[in-house]
């Protein structure tokens, strides 16, 4: 194991940290585990590989186009199926999701087939010296957009009216919609922007490496497991989470042998579960017992009020 | 719900779909029922036949369970397309006959998801459900071997290619009863990887990638064996699971080694990272072989990075088959002038072999087939002419082919060779 392999394994855990951000956004905001967030991922890259096949430009780019119909397929979706689930029990919108998660790989499947596909792109076929250490551009790339996705995120979550209309609606719907907080339209919202990112992690994807239907169980795995281990609906602790995994994959693998790397990141799930359930960067006991397992600092209906 | 209780549902989840995962995503065999198994979005179901030309008897069904759908999905449709037009070619010439009858052959298809699971239950179900008196086989040891095991189970003749023979062999330690296997012999294809490079010059050291599926570890010990025989150094092997996405660290052993040559054994998608962190590091060989990812669809994969990637091949215009020629040309254009096209002509010829052993038996008992099957001797098919061994093996001829813009002509041997073969490897070039 060489420096070079930390490094390149932390950067590409923004790739993952990507992935698992929506997820944990779904889950934090509308209390939804969203088992077809695989398949948004992926549906981003096919998005993409249409476009780029059509027109010769940059896969990042095409997320202008491609970031905005997620978006608008996602909003809807939940406006017309999973708003009618949620509060009726939690397997409905288990079973729901679960179900696009199958429509969607059925879909891509007959119009894609099954073969990998991916994308070409400049910054995902080279690398640069870094004090003598070969870093892959492409994990440079996923890392940058995964730390401005994520600080961008946290600051509107924060930072702004919306956010904390967001967090209201997290913290305490009832209260928040007497206050004028229309919970339905925060949920798609919320839903709109999780498939969006996922979307864009999707296209950083299939251009640095490829995409199948196939793909989208590992997906929401990888996604589950980095939301664990940062903490559910902590949206910095995504990105943590995210390069504790490539991290520990790339030690491992540099180590023992990458046959053991999943292995290992799985014991240290399992570990983490038993000891900091709540994953790594949740406190363990909440300055209000009453505050869900949300965003960071949820905004209270007084201010959203304010 | 409170936190604790969000906390364990989503740990509860996440535990769920990381068995789902496990399950759908294996391609290797003894993986229990998973969600692909029970998933019907990604289920198919059909049959096939033509009756035409002739034919007065009752249909004789032929079963086969393709891999349609999953990380091998890729091999189904060609496969499907070879049997479909076998058995329709049969039929409009009149069916099989069978004691003097003229009997058309039905087909009957089923998806098996690219798992081993689903491949020994659907494969009963051909049997049982269809009455299915020989079976057709798939593709890879990992799927072939569960279908041969229900064949010997169900004592229904069964005969299957695209599926490297020793591998196929060494499943059945008392020997296959009822299976058959026609393809291509791993001693000699884990050759043609270090006597097609000695098409161009380079330093004989080989970096090994494999998987840690059947093959991967079958083949990267076949050719650890056999590259001293060549004059080839093994200078590193890294194993990988399947689903690997990171291998910068295993692309700059590679080239730190300074080996000229690459051999991969790994499924599809981990190829296609490979072939990328090669690109990315810079790392451009000599040859460079993505063995079972490199077969079908790899361009399509890797866009203009597959261009020299080298694998081997099952098929030539001139390797004593007779019609084969026809076949290519008549499907190049949908499977592509290469190996997808060769998967066409592969499954042609099992439906050939079965409908030959079935005229020769008389009968549509599977008894009297099986015997015909295993005195197959000489037969003329378009893959080659098949001889049918002891151990119900037909080892046919190999040879290695490499992409060359959209096609994969034949590099070696020279007497069969289509084109030069290119080095160092255009598409990983700096």
């Amino acid at each position: 194991m060489t420096a070079e392999a930390l490094v390149n394994g932390a950067l590409l855990g923004g790739l993952y940290a990507l992935v698992a951000l929506g997820l944990s956004l779904v889950f934090g905001i509308m209390r939804v585990v969203n088992l077809a967030h695989g398949i948004i991922v992926i549906a981003g890259a096919y998005f993409a590989i249409v476009i780029t096949r059509q027109v010769p430009v940059d896969p990042l780019l095409t997320f202008l186009v491609v970031g905005p119909a997620i978006f608008l397929i996602a909003a809807l979706t939940q406006r017309l199926l999973l708003q009618r689930l949620i509060g009726q029990s939690l397997e409905a919108p288990l079973v729901a999701t679960f179900g696009l998660l199958l429509v969607g790989q059925g879909l891509f499947t007959y119009v894609f087939g099954t073969s990998p596909l991916s994308m070409s792109a400049p910054w995902a076929q080279n690398s640069i010296s870094v004090f003598g250490m070969s870093i892959l551009t492409v994990n440079m790339v996923a890392f940058a957009l995964a730390v401005a996705v994520i600080i961008a995120t946290q600051l509107v979550l924060t930072r702004t009216r919306f956010g904390a209309a967001l967090r209201a609606s997290a913290s305490d719907p009832e209260t928040a919609s007497t206050l004028g907080v229309n919970i339905n339209k925060m949920h798609a919202l919320t839903f709109g922007i999780a498939a969006s990112i996922a979307a864009l992690a999707g296209i950083v994807y299939g251009t640095g490496l490829s995409v199948n239907p196939n793909d989208a169980l590992p997906m929401l795995v990888l996604g589950f497991t980095v939301v664990v281990m940062g903490g559910v609906g902590n949206v910095p602790g995504t990105l943590v989470g995210g390069v504790l995994v490539g991290v520990v994959a790339a030690a491992v693998g540099g180590l023992i042998g990458p046959v053991y790397s999943p292995i290992a990141v799985n014991v240290l799930l399992l570990i983490l579960l038993l000891v900091r359930p709540r994953g790594l960067f949740v406190r363990t006991t909440p300055r209000k017992p009453k505050t869900p397992a949300v965003t960071p600092n949820a905004a209270t209906p007084a201010e959203v009020a304010a | 719900m409170n936190r604790r209780k969000s906390v364990a549902a989503v740990s509860t989840v996440a535990a769920l779909a990381m068995t789902l995962a496990a399950c759908g995503s294996s391609s290797g065999g003894g993986s229990s029922s998973s969600a692909a198994a029970t998933s019907a979005s990604a289920s198919a179901s059909a049959s096939a036949s033509d009756s035409g030309g002739g034919a007065t008897g009752d249909p004789i069904v032929l079963g086969t369970t393709l891999p349609l759908t999953g990380p091998l999905g890729v091999f189904g449709p060609p496969i499907q397309a070879g049997y479909e037009q076998a058995v329709a070619a049969i039929n409009a010439a009149g069916g099989v006959d069978v004691g003097g009858t003229k009997r058309p052959l039905k087909l009957v298809i089923k998806d098996s998801k690219s798992d081993p699971t689903v491949v020994t239950s659907t494969t009963k179900s051909l049997i049982t459900d269809d009455q299915a008196v020989a079976l057709l086989g798939s593709v890879t040891p990992p799927l072939t071997i569960p279908f041969s095991v229900v064949a010997d189970q169900e004592q229904i003749p069964a005969i299957s290619s695209l599926t490297p023979t020793l591998a196929w062999k060494g499943a059945s330690a008392a020997g296959w009863k009822y299976a058959y296997d026609v393809f291509v012999d791993e001693v000699e294809q884990t050759a043609v990887n270090f006597q097609a490079s000695d098409l161009v010059e380079n330093n004989k050291k080989v970096y090994l990638f494999t998987d840690t599926e059947e093959d991967g570890k079958a083949m990267g010990g076949l050719w650890e064996q056999q590259a001293s025989k060549y004059g080839y150094t093994i200078v590193g092997r890294s194993n990988f699971p399947p689903g690997t996405t990171d291998f910068t660290q295993f692309v700059q052993k590679a080239k730190d080694s300074g080996a000229d040559v690459v051999i991969a054994q790994i499924i599809p998608p981990d190829a296609v990272a490979l072939w990328k962190a090669m690109k990315a590091l810079k790392y451009q060989p000599k040859t460079a072989w993505p063995e079972k990812a490199g077969t079908v669809g790899f361009n399509q994969a890797v866009g203009p990075l597959a261009e020299g990637a080298s694998v081997f091949g099952w098929w030539a215009p001139k390797n004593g088959n007779e019609g084969g020629q026809a076949v290519y040309d008549a499907n190049k254009a949908q499977f592509g002038d290469g190996l997808g096209t060769a998967c066409v002509i592969a499954a042609y010829a099992m439906v050939q072999i079965m409908a030959d052993a079935i005229t020769r038996a008389g009968s549509t008992e599977p008894d009297a087939i099986n015997t015909a099957l295993a005195a197959t001797k000489d037969l003329p098919t378009v893959l080659a002419k098949i001889t049918i061994g002891p151990d119900h093996r037909a080892v046919t001829p190999v040879n290695a082919v490499q992409w060359q813009g959209d096609a994969q002509p034949i590099v070696w041997p020279a007497d069969q060779a289509t084109a030069k073969m290119l080095a160092p490897v255009p598409g990983l070039a700096p």
